[in-house]
């Protein structure tokens, strides 16, 4: 294991430990869409009253996953809206319908669970996808419904993923309180993937003082190093779990293991023993700017809702889904939260104009490089601001990005070669490795757009561990298509 | 201070629609953007980034130099200091002119040359001198390649073999001893020109090793900033420490010379001096701290960095007892940045195999 030299969390120092609240909007805005998995076409009508929980959108035999009534009430309207994908940023031009709830702020009330001890691994697996949580993972939770490109079978591992290494996000589970919901929940996932192995992997400081917390035949609990970024499932799989052949790319779960957030159990307990599926989201708000909440809400609630923010106050800050180095900018405060999102960090934006700031001792600038007398005061809490900090440069070969590089790729190398087109040159480099952990880029002093170029070229590297998913408009709606990534390029090369 | 910052950018608009002074608007901007720094948001993620920038990294350099630059006026009198602003000067003016008339960017790349050159030059290097060796420096060593980061060799390096080769008498035998005492040096504008010779040369010559305490302190006759190994070595330590350089670089370089210098001791007594007078006297630690260091010139990758400075080493040893010249350092690092690139490649090779041409 390399040791990066990166502290990030200096940035976050003396802040209060995150308390949950609850947000009960007046009314919701629910995407047909969540997660992975396509576009559904909804399967109620204006002026219809829902309860919450009720399925308003299913099919089965297109790769997805129902989506529910958040909440009581009657439905407004059915919209049209462009798609967001909050994991990669890309706002996809194909729209995705929206359903319109008012709520009549009931408190909502489970529907009543089954003993899952006596229910057979396929009945739990049913209500994992009939409680709309399939659409988990990068690439859905595998089940007989067509939630995933995958089968059941082909889940070798699950990686239960409890590592928070980014600055400003924090835990979503209360590892004191909701430890046995939580417990129980792995249990359920142990019995309806009864061919696989659970790894829970958790930060050493949280695991240090669970000792409720061992490992047992089935659910193996693992403790991760703590390394800027070791929270990507990616290198959790590769270190921990020490997953062969990750080196060719592709997804987890073609490498038999399927990843998911540390809520899934919590969400899987709530659905198999509560009998209440997954319409309250949890994610996570942290930064400069925001008090440190965890946060549950009602599915389509909107962002400014949410947390709570309006448009004035959010403008002083740059608003991001998920951590500050890995999450996409967010302007709509009115776009709804989905399924997939985990946190929400906000920023403060830069200051306009410093008087020769690289002149400054820089107290509160945090850097991998010792060049500011913040290295002297590791204590002081460091500023972060979604600045550049500097002019774009060519690079000088510092070496910095490769040094922190947590898969040892060289950056700068496949930025160069990828910026001149030389394509046989930038396979050689193996950019399929990366697993998008965005510490190249932070660290250039060049600032360089060092992740993204990395990115683009891992999606056109040749092969088929490097096929990725997109999203195609057709007549059913927007569906998950896989993209096999050397298409195009014989073309390239006549 | 908002009120200097909108005048420049006022200044900076008024030129860029006027039919002459639109060619110095870009001079202009950059000087703006020295001296504020404008907040511009990261534009995709991470949208958390480090503080380092280029201006910096470039400053870091320059502060890791200045316990030597000083050094040089206590020893060598203010013309030292008159030698680094003509570098400044005249090599400014070759960095600006060519980067309008290529209508890019200026970059900070020169701040480092334009003290690091004049340091490496004798005292007594006339000035027209100087400025001579700064703009072949900075026109054949950095500008033909492209500028700052597309340079195959050490731009410094370049200027002074330059004029190594073409004025070699001033260049290499017209030694003023250093002045020593009091103030010495800071109430005195230049040394009177008594010849003499460096410590190396006087070695190559006739065998004679100066002291290791006058080494180690600088009181001896040599270039500006390379005399005082004591603060050479400071200077190094804080780029290191400060992570600007990677330190593998000087602790192979001066390892290896350590090695190869104790061997050829054994093998040919006559011709190769002790390790720690080679380590000691002439441009070495300057070299290896500074201009070995260089990161655009020398190799990125980890392992390349440590054979990049072993083959420094055995070069060095090897030039210094076995050519014409009594010092080798500015030919080994000129030499071995031509194979720098190629060091990389053999560690991408090495690591990632040999790059697949399918279609050849």
């Amino acid at each position: 294991m390399k040791t990066f030299g990166l502290d990030l969390q200096k940035y976050e120092t003396e802040k209060e430990p995150a308390r949950l609240i609850s947000r009960n909007p007046s009314d919701v805005i629910i995407p047909l869409k969540g997660g992975f998995g396509s576009a559904l076409s909804p399967a109620v009508e204006v002026g219809d009253e829902v309860e919450a929980g009720e399925i308003i959108a299913r099919n089965d035999n297109s790769i997805s996953t129902p989506i529910h009534a958040s909440v009581s009430g009657e439905v407004k309207g059915i919209e049209e809206m462009d798609y967001f994908h909050e994991e990669t940023g890309e706002e996809l031009e194909a729209s995705v319908r929206a359903v319109r709830i008012s709520s009549r702020q009931e408190k909502d009330t489970g529907g009543g669970g089954v003993e899952w001890k006596k229910e057979k691994p396929k009945n739990l697996r049913e209500l994992l996808y009939l409680g709309g949580l399939t659409s988990f993972g990068q690439t859905g939770i595998p089940t007989e419904f067509n939630s995933s490109f995958s089968g059941p079978d082909d889940v070798e591992d699950i990686l239960v993923n409890g590592v928070v290494t980014e600055p400003f996000v924090h835990h979503l589970i209360d590892y004191e309180s909701e430890l046995s919901s939580f417990k129980t929940g792995l249990q359920i996932l142990a019995r309806a993937f009864s061919n696989s192995q659970i790894h829970f992997i958790l930060d050493e400081e949280t695991l240090d003082d669970l000792v409720d917390l061992t490992s047992s035949q089935r659910i193996k609990v693992h403790s991760a190093p703590n390394e800027a970024q070791m929270s990507r499932s990616k290198l959790l799989a590769r270190e921990v779990l020490g997953v062969d052949g990750l080196d060719e790319g592709g997804y987890l779960l073609e490498h038999g293991v399927l990843a998911l957030s540390e809520v899934v159990p919590l969400m899987t307990y709530r659905t198999v023993v509560e009998g209440v599926p997954f319409i309250r989201n949890r994610f996570s708000l942290g930064g400069p700017l925001a008090e440190n909440l965890i946060i549950e809400a009602p599915i389509g609630t909107t962002l400014g809702q949410g947390i709570s923010s309006s448009a004035e106050e959010s403008d002083r800050g740059v608003t991001i889904a998920g951590g500050p180095l890995t999450g996409q900018k967010m302007e709509d405060m009115k776009r709804p939260i989905g399924k997939e999102l985990r946190a929400i960090t906000q920023l403060e934006k830069p200051e306009e104009s410093e008087f020769l700031s690289w002149l400054q001792t820089g107290l509160t600038k945090n850097s991998y490089t010792n060049a500011f007398f913040s290295a002297l005061v590791p204590g002081k809490e460091k500023k972060a601001d979604a600045g550049l900090h500097g002019e774009k440069r060519p690079c000088v070969y510092c070496g910095y990005c490769s040094d922190v590089c947590p898969v040892d790729i060289l950056p700068y190398q496949i930025y160069q070669t990828h910026s001149h087109e030389m394509v046989d040159e930038v396979n050689r480099l193996q950019p399929q490795r990366c697993v998008d952990c965005g510490l190249c880029s932070y660290v250039c002093p060049s600032k360089l757009p060092l992740s993204s170029t990395v990115r683009e070229a891992k999606q056109e590297q040749p092969g088929e561990a490097n096929n990725y998913v997109e999203y195609e408009e057709t007549e059913e709606g927007l569906v998950p298509v896989v993209i096999e990534s050397d298409q195009g390029r014989g073309e390239e090369v006549e | 201070m908002n009120k200097l910052d909108e005048l420049m950018s006022d200044v900076a608009d008024y030129t860029k629609g006027h039919p002459y002074l639109q060619h110095i608007t870009e001079v202009v901007e950059t000087v703006r953007a020295i001296v504020f720094h404008h907040g511009e948001a990261a534009s995709e993620s991470p949208f958390l980034r480090d503080y380092i920038e280029i201006k910096r990294y470039m400053f870091a350099v320059v502060l890791a130099v200045l316990p030597a630059t000083f050094a040089a006026i206590y020893f060598y009198g203010w013309r030292a200091l008159a030698m680094i602003a003509i570098s400044y000067v005249a090599g400014g003016i070759a960095e600006v002119t060519f980067t309008l008339v290529r209508k890019e960017e200026i970059t900070e790349g020169f701040l480092v040359t334009g003290i690091l050159f004049p340091l490496i030059l004798p005292p007594s290097t006339p000035y027209w001198m100087v400025a001579v060796g700064i703009i072949v420096g900075v026109i054949l060593g950095k500008e033909v390649f492209g500028g700052t980061g597309y340079n195959i060799f050490n731009p410094a390096l370049v200027g002074r073999v330059f004029l190594t080769i073409s004025f070699p008498v001033a260049m290499s035998s017209r030694w003023v001893p250093p002045l020593t005492g009091g103030w010495a040096g800071f109430t005195q504008y230049s040394v009177d020109t008594i010849t003499t010779a460096t410590p190396l040369g006087v070695f190559a010559n006739s065998g004679t090793l100066a002291p290791l305490r006058e080494l180690f302190l600088g009181t001896i006759p040599g270039c500006l900033g390379e005399s005082s190994a004591l603060l050479v070595i400071a200077g190094g330590i804080f780029l290191m420490l400060a992570k600007i350089v990677d330190w593998r670089i000087p602790v192979a370089y001066l390892g290896s010379v350590f090695l190869f210098s104790t061997l050829g001791m054994f093998l040919w007594p006559n011709q190769v001096a002790p390790p720690l007078f080679q380590l000691l006297a002439g441009g070495l630690l300057f070299g290896a701290m500074f201009m070995a260091t260089d990161p655009v010139s020398s190799p990125t990758t980890k392992e390349g960095r440590w054979v990049y400075g072993v083959f420094l080493g055995v070069m060095t040893v090897s030039i210094r007892a076995f050519s014409g010249y009594p010092e080798g350092v500015q030919f080994s690092i000129l030499l071995m940045n031509m194979f720098a690139p190629l060091m990389d490649e053999m560690v991408m090779t090495f690591r990632y195999g040999p790059v697949q041409k399918p279609y050849k």
